[in-house]
């Protein structure tokens, strides 16, 4: 069980940055709002353990430290949730508009 | 010596009420009357009286209370001083700013006076004469309202106390001529003369002020009193630029100002135009007065002009060229009132070499007699215009001796009086100037300028006499030879019109007594009385003093004071020029136009000088080309290049033009694509954490002390990038020998400065590396610089 | 503060009571509207006139102070009051506004009581501008003052109205963002110096700014005013805005807006940057000599009347610009005179146009001529304003120009006198000539204008039913002429009452030059190479070498081997 108590801040952090990859190339290269919403959620998870990594890892003693980072957390799950409604509201809407959820074609924004 | 005399505002003003009440008042009042205009009685009753009571308020002020100053001045002999104060008022103060006073105050002196009587005397003359002239004028209120405004115009020209009260005159009769050489506007030659006019004297106007401006730059004052104080002439002899003295620019700038007004080269040609106002305008403004200001102002500023010779002699010159080239435009004139003006600017020309030349008196006495005979001649011109239903043609005139004989005996005696004939007093008064400029001679214009001067004279002289006569008896001499239409309406002018021409005629043949020859007899002492120039000494600068006072001594005087022969001897020569001049004229021209010269100007040489003559040197076609061409021109390039263009086109819609395409380019990001807005939002991201990930450590270093210098941290990039967390409980070591090893250590805080200080083994260039060390991740991030200690004991800088 | 000090807000709240007043008449009767817009401008220019009565000609510091919180927060104060140079430009605007409601009575026929309240809330504007004291302030009445003009042209203008209107604002709002910019720079350094946040000009003034700084500054502000003149090159929005404005906006423009870039000069940007003023000086007294003749001739290419007088502004406004820069009593003075006559003179040709163009419609030169013979009443209240405008002396406009002129040629002084402004400012005499050159240029074109429409044969068929002026049109011109002629026969009661202002103006503007080198600092006080601020902001120091000692030999410690660390940490 050694290998556990090797794993330091660096190895939560590289697992971080891979899931935030990851959520990255998904709401960049994905076409469908409902994949793009994973991706964001993934993106949020990803800072989600960073927090967490250093609020484990940095913290020490000071239980104080260590709270706001689990709070931090917390706020960021809250926060997802919140957003996915929101979210998933919109992507329905827009579907029942236009019976379609690909985000090239939504270009209201243009000009 | 000079007296406040409070009734001097008076003169100007009187005629400047009578404009006041004709222009305004009257015709305000008219409608209460019961009738659309006011009558012409009480316009002309109006008009005559405010010039006849300034004329008699001039005779009182000049004849009583000045005659008195002059009297008790002229008393004391050799006693006296420099200058007679004349009288004085001061009404208020116009502008006061800073070192800048300029008063609003008057002053009548004997030169003054002279301007004075001349004024009022023959504008009474001709406000009268022009009753009769201007019977039945649609705009008659008007005419009599401006000719009132012209006098007073002048007349605050005359009293004015300081060059700027002189310039509101100046400018004012410069309106005045403007607006009644335009009179008859309905033609727009007319109009266009007026405006030539006023344009041409604007540019005099605009040497006069610089004139103004300078003098008050050199002397710090424009009040003639003022500028004759020692102090102020020792400014003007200072050297001001091009080894010049400042008062010869001061004169020149003054003298383009005389030129504009009193038609001299360049700047006459308006003069002739102007013809097309009425005629009492054309003899009050025209010949008598307003021409003559720029006389009377170089007389006035006689004391600055006698500190510069070289401006006297440009003056003189200026003056001689124009007396000459005037006379032989007017040989080929065949109108009346041409050949007059031409005439008066050739007279001009005279009277600025008897300034030029330092004979100011001289140039003075032709002023008035040339006023006297000149009106008269124009008064007599518009009696006859007025017989021939207006027209001014000479080739359709003759024989009108028959018709107007009272007009003609007027018309006579003045060119009698132009021509230079014993004993009328144009003779007088040129030969004083021929005199004048045959003697001349100062430091630096060598012996030949004066002789040369007289000779372009005599040859003007006998021009004068020329024309004068081929005038005469192309109108008064011969048989007629108009149409029948206008024979039958030729009659002599009312008696409203002749007694001023009768008037007039008398004083040119007697006015010549004030300015006899100055023949001196064995004692040194004057044979004849010479009125004028006594009278005009106690104002007027003597120019042979002041030129010797100028030149160190070293100066040749003017030979004001010829030997008697000498004088004698130049009288018979301008009587004789008088009299050829008038002896050729009645062989061609005494029995109507000459079919000899008519010949001789349709052939060959005789035709291109007669040409030339005729269109007066194309100097009008050439201020036409060169002038306002090129004004236009200038003006429409200007306006349509820099304007339209190069501002309003380039710069202004030229940056709307950049913004509107740049937008436009903008637009092509925003294409609504949320994956190309993301892609925007990460890269951005991620180039923020790549720079704020790399923070760049450096210190600056000051030296203190010969060896010492001091070095200082600097974070800058840490604490604004990632907001000072980083460098707080970093580690700062400094290598300060390049050994390697940490010389100097400490944890670094961000509100706390730290300085190092390190004593150096001499002048000469170090290697010095600072690293930090992280707090948190352990990185370390270092900085190696080259330093410069300088040796300042080699500049003595350290204590 | 004394009790004439609320005269000030109250000349601001009159119009403004009149404008919402107007603005609540029945629509149906524009009659009233006009009448009660005109009855509250005259009550203005009353009110105008009583300030006269408490104001001290011989104080030159500001007076009838009105000072009171407005934006805490920020050091903002609501800080009115007048002088020798604002009161003129003060009484200049009242003097106006009832003659261009009067003249505005039969050429605005749509949208009177709009037109009318839009007029009165200019009126505010420009009031405050001329009036406040505080640079925020001066800054929020700067932009009130484009919104009324920007619908007076927009609404009521010609043909291109809204390209002229858009010109117009745009060109004002781009000189004036970088003044903006600037004004909280200041604002900054000020509140960094003496650790006390303010925008109150009287404080500003103190302070000294490093030299390289105040150059940018003063070009920031001098932009701002230079546009508003319209200083060479930057004029080509007057002509269109002229052009297509009616005849009213025309009058305001010329009479009163354009002051506002001279004013801007003298009360603002002079003052507060000395030294920025003193380097850009020739640059600018060149462009306006360049302006005097350029703005000459290409008027004198015009066809169009409107726009030949639009460029005889700017060359008229390039005198007073001229004047300003000869830092000398004669050609300040002079400069704020010839803002005056031009006020009357310019207003007096506009109206004069505006009187033509109701009855033809038409602006083109050449549409007119001989018209002295069917008008001769009007001809003569043209010819005067012509007159005045040509700078005749005994009429206004020659007192200005000639003070401007001479105040160039001498601003270096003497012969025997220099004066510290020699050395900024090469060639003046050069300047005076040029500028003096305008004289002529100036009578070639008016009078060519005024021949070309008065004079010559009276052919075109349509002008022999003109008919001549009204009562009312003669009591339009009648107060500008009288004021043209009073200004021209005895201007020194105007001059006494602006000289003690300008010769503080002078003073203090020299005073503040020739301060040291050196970080910002206040007028007075050493120039101290510290960053740590004051904590109570210091007094103007009564004796200005006061406390120069103490800066040197403030970090010097002996020589060590060993280094050392002033701010150890451990």
């Amino acid at each position: 069980m050694s290998v556990f108590y090797d794993i330091t801040v660096s190895h939560f952090l590289v697992l971080a940055a891979a899931l935030f990859t990851v959520g990255i190339a998904g709401v960049l290269l994905r076409r469908n709002a409902l994949i793009v919403m994973m991706s964001i959620e993934l993106m949020l998870n990803a800072a989600n353990i960073t927090v967490l990594a250093f609020s484990r890892g940095f913290a020490g003693n000071n239980h104080e430290a260590a709270y706001q980072g689990q709070a931090f957390a917390l706020t960021v799950i809250a926060i997802a949730a919140a957003e996915a409604a929101v979210g998933l509201a919109i992507v329905v809407t827009v579907f029942r508009t236009r019976r379609h959820s690909d985000i090239d074609r939504l270009t209201m924004l243009k000009n | 010596m000079q007296k406040t005399n409070n009734l001097l505002f008076l003169i100007p003003l009187l005629p400047l009420a009578g404009a006041f009440l004709n222009l305004f008042v009257w015709r305000l009042l008219a409608p209460l009357t019961g009738k659309y205009r006011q009558s012409d009685s009480l316009t002309h009753t109006t008009a005559i009286a405010s010039v006849l009571g300034a004329f008699g308020l001039a005779c009182y002020l000049v004849g009583v209370p000045l005659w008195k100053q002059y009297s008790a001045w002229h008393a004391l002999g050799d006693a006296r001083p420099e200058t007679m104060g004349g009288l004085h008022q001061h009404l208020w103060t116009w502008i006061e700013v800073g070192s800048l006073k300029i008063d609003l105050a008057f002053r009548l002196d004997t030169l003054t006076a002279v301007m004075l009587l001349v004024i009022t005397g023959i504008g009474s003359l001709i406000h009268i004469y022009s009753v009769g002239y201007m019977h039945g004028e649609k705009r008659y209120p008007a005419f009599f309202g401006y000719l009132n405004l012209f006098t007073g115009m002048m007349l605050i020209l005359v009293l004015g106390d300081s060059l700027p009260i002189m310039f509101i005159g100046w400018e004012g009769v410069g309106l005045c001529s403007y607006l009644l050489i335009g009179f008859w506007f309905e033609e727009t030659a007319n109009a266009d003369a007026g405006r030539k006019a006023f344009v041409a004297n604007r540019v005099g106007d605009f040497a006069f002020l610089l004139g103004i401006c300078l003098l008050f730059y050199a002397t710090g004052s424009v009040d003639f009193a003022d500028l004759q104080r020692p102090e102020s002439i020792d400014a003007l002899k200072e050297v001001f630029w091009g080894g010049e003295r400042m008062g010869f620019y001061i004169a020149l700038l003054f003298f383009i100002g005389a030129c504009g007004k009193s038609a001299q080269i360049p700047l006459y040609v308006w003069l002739p135009d102007a013809m097309a106002g009425p005629t009492p305008v054309s003899a009050l403004i025209h010949a008598a007065t307003m021409v003559t200001a720029g006389v009377y102002m170089i007389v006035r500023m006689s004391f600055l002009y006698a500190h510069s010779t070289t401006a006297m002699a440009i003056v003189a010159v200026v003056g001689a060229l124009t007396a000459l080239f005037a006379a032989i435009m007017a040989f080929a004139q065949t109108d009346l009132k041409k050949v007059l003006a031409y005439s008066t600017v050739s007279q001009l020309g005279f009277m600025f070499v008897g300034v030029g030349v330092g004979a100011y008196t001289a140039g003075v006495f032709h002023l008035i007699t040339h006023a006297f005979f000149k009106a008269g001649l124009f008064l007599a011109a518009g009696s006859v215009m007025h017989a021939m239903s207006g027209s001014g043609d000479i080739m359709k005139m003759g024989g009108l001796r028959k018709y107007m004989p009272r007009t003609r005996w007027s018309f006579l005696i003045y060119c009698v009086a132009i021509a230079g004939i014993f004993p009328f007093s144009g003779f007088f008064s040129k030969d004083e100037i021929l005199a004048g400029a045959f003697g001349a001679g100062a430091e630096g214009w060598g012996p030949v300028l004066g002789k040369f001067l007289w000779a372009t004279l005599s040859i003007a002289a006998l021009g004068t006499a020329f024309y004068m006569f081929r005038l005469y008896f192309l109108v008064f001499g011969g048989e007629l030879r108009c149409d029948e239409e206008t024979k039958s309406h030729i009659h002599e002018s009312p008696y409203s019109m002749t007694v001023p021409l009768m008037i007039l005629a008398a004083f040119t043949c007697v006015i010549g007594v004030i300015g006899f020859p100055h023949l001196l007899d064995d004692k040194k002492e004057l044979i004849l009385p010479t009125y004028l120039h006594d009278w005009l000494s106690s104002t007027v600068v003597d120019f042979g003093r002041e030129s010797l006072l100028m030149a160190n001594g070293t100066s040749s005087i003017p030979e004001s004071h010829l030997s008697n022969t000498l004088t004698i001897g130049l009288m018979i020569g301008a009587f004789a020029i008088g009299l050829i001049g008038i002896f050729t004229a009645k062989a061609i021209y005494g029995r109507g136009p000459s079919e000899k010269v008519a010949a001789m100007c349709e052939t060959g040489n005789g035709k291109a000088i007669h040409n030339v003559v005729l269109n007066k040197f194309y100097v009008d076609e050439l201020y036409e080309w060169s002038l306002y061409r090129f004004f236009r021109g200038a003006a429409k390039t200007l306006h349509e290049v820099v304007d339209r263009f190069l501002i309003d086109g380039l710069v202004v819609n030229g940056s709307a033009w950049l913004i509107d395409r740049g937008s436009r380019g903008l637009q092509l990001f925003q294409n609504g694509q949320l994956h190309r807005y993301l892609v925007g939002v990460v890269v951005g991201g991620a180039l923020i954490f790549y720079f704020a990930s790399s923070p760049k450590v450096s210190f600056d270093y000051k030296q203190l002390n010969a060896n010492e210098v001091e070095f200082t941290p600097d974070f800058s990039s840490l604490t604004t990038i990632r907001g000072g967390l980083d460098a707080k409980g970093a580690t700062i070591t400094f290598d300060l020998d390049s050994d390697g090893e940490a010389d100097f250590t400490s944890e670094y805080h961000p509100q706390k400065p730290m300085k190092v200080k390190w004593t150096f083994g001499g002048a000469g260039k170090y290697k010095v590396s600072m690293t930090m060390t992280d707090a948190v991740f352990d990185e370390k991030y270092s900085v190696t610089r080259t330093i410069t200690v300088k040796d300042l004991a080699v500049k003595g800088g350290v204590k | 503060m004394t009790g004439a000090s609320a005269l000030l807000p109250a000349l601001l709240v009159l119009p403004l009571v009149g404008a919402i007043l107007v603005m609540l008449l029945p629509k149906e009767e524009p009659g009233l509207a006009r009448g009660v817009s005109l009855g509250v401008s005259i009550a203005t220019l009353a009110l105008s006139l009583v300030i006269l009565g408490p104001y001290d000609t011989k104080i030159a510091s500001m007076q009838m102070v009105f000072d009171k919180e407005w934006i805490p927060g920020m050091g903002a104060r609501f800080k009115l009051g007048v002088d020798g140079i604002s009161i003129f430009m003060v009484l200049l605007t009242t003097f106006l506004t009832p003659i261009i409601l009067l003249s505005a009575f039969k050429a605005i026929t749509s949208r009177v009581r709009e037109f009318c309240a839009l007029l009165l809330i200019l009126e505010v504007g420009m009031l405050g501008a001329f009036l406040s004291l505080d640079l925020l302030l001066f800054y929020v009445f700067w932009e009130i003052m484009l919104i009324p003009m920007y619908l007076l042209i927009g609404i009521w203008g010609g043909q291109r109205r809204i390209y002229a209107s858009i010109k117009f604002v745009i060109y004002t709002m781009a000189g004036s963002l970088l003044m903006l910019v600037a004004i909280f720079y200041l604002y900054a350094q000020y509140g960094s110096v003496t650790g006390e946040y303010t925008l109150d000009l009287t404080q500003l003034e103190r302070l000294v700014l490093p030299r390289d700084v105040q150059i940018y500054c003063f070009a920031a502000f001098a932009l701002a005013f230079a546009i508003k003149v319209p200083l060479f090159p930057l004029h080509t929005w007057l002509p269109d805005a002229h052009v297509q404005a009616p005849t009213a906006g025309s009058v305001v423009l010329a009479g009163v807006l354009l002051k506002f870039g001279i004013y801007g000069f003298l009360r603002f940007a002079m003052p507060l940057f000395p030294y920025g003023a003193a380097e850009l000086a020739p640059y600018l007294a060149y462009l306006a000599a360049a302006g005097i003749v350029y703005g000459a001739f290409v008027a004198f290419a015009q066809s169009d009347v409107k726009k030949l007088v639009a460029y005889s502004s700017v060359s008229h406004l390039g005198f007073c610009m001229i004047g300003i820069f000869a830092m000398n009593a004669e050609g300040i003075e002079g400069s704020i005179y010839a803002m005056i006559s031009h006020g009357l003179t310019t207003s007096g040709l506009f109206l004069a146009i505006g009187v033509l163009y109701e009855r033809r419609h038409t602006r083109e030169m050449s549409e007119y001529g001989g018209l002295w013979k069917q008008m001769p009443v009007f001809a003569g209240l043209f010819l005067m304003c012509m007159l005045g405008s040509v700078g005749l002396p005994g009429l206004s406009g020659f007192v200005g120009e000639f003070l401007t002129i001479f105040g160039m040629f001498i601003s270096g002084g003497t012969a025997g006198e220099p004066t510290f402004w020699a050395e900024f400012m090469p060639h003046p005499m050069l300047l005076g000539a040029v500028a003096t050159s305008g004289v002529i240029f100036g009578a070639i074109y008016l009078l060519y204008m005024f021949q070309k429409m008065m004079f010559g044969p009276l052919d075109n068929p349509k002008n022999k039913e003109l008919k001549d002026v009204s009562w009312r049109e003669i009591s339009v011109f009648t107060p500008l002429i009288i004021g043209i002629v009073v200004m021209g026969l005895y201007p020194k009661p105007f001059i006494k009452v602006m000289e003690p202002a300008v010769d503080r103006f002078i003073s203090r503007f020299e005073a503040k030059l020739i301060e040291p080198d050196g970080p910002a600092h206040l007028i007075g006080q050493p120039a101290v190479a510290s960053d740590r601020a004051p904590k109570t902001a210091p007094k103007a120091a009564a004796d200005p070498h006061a406390g120069h000692a103490h800066a040197e030999g403030a970090h010097k410690a002996p020589p060590t081997k060993k280094p050392t660390a002033e701010e150890p940490a451990h």
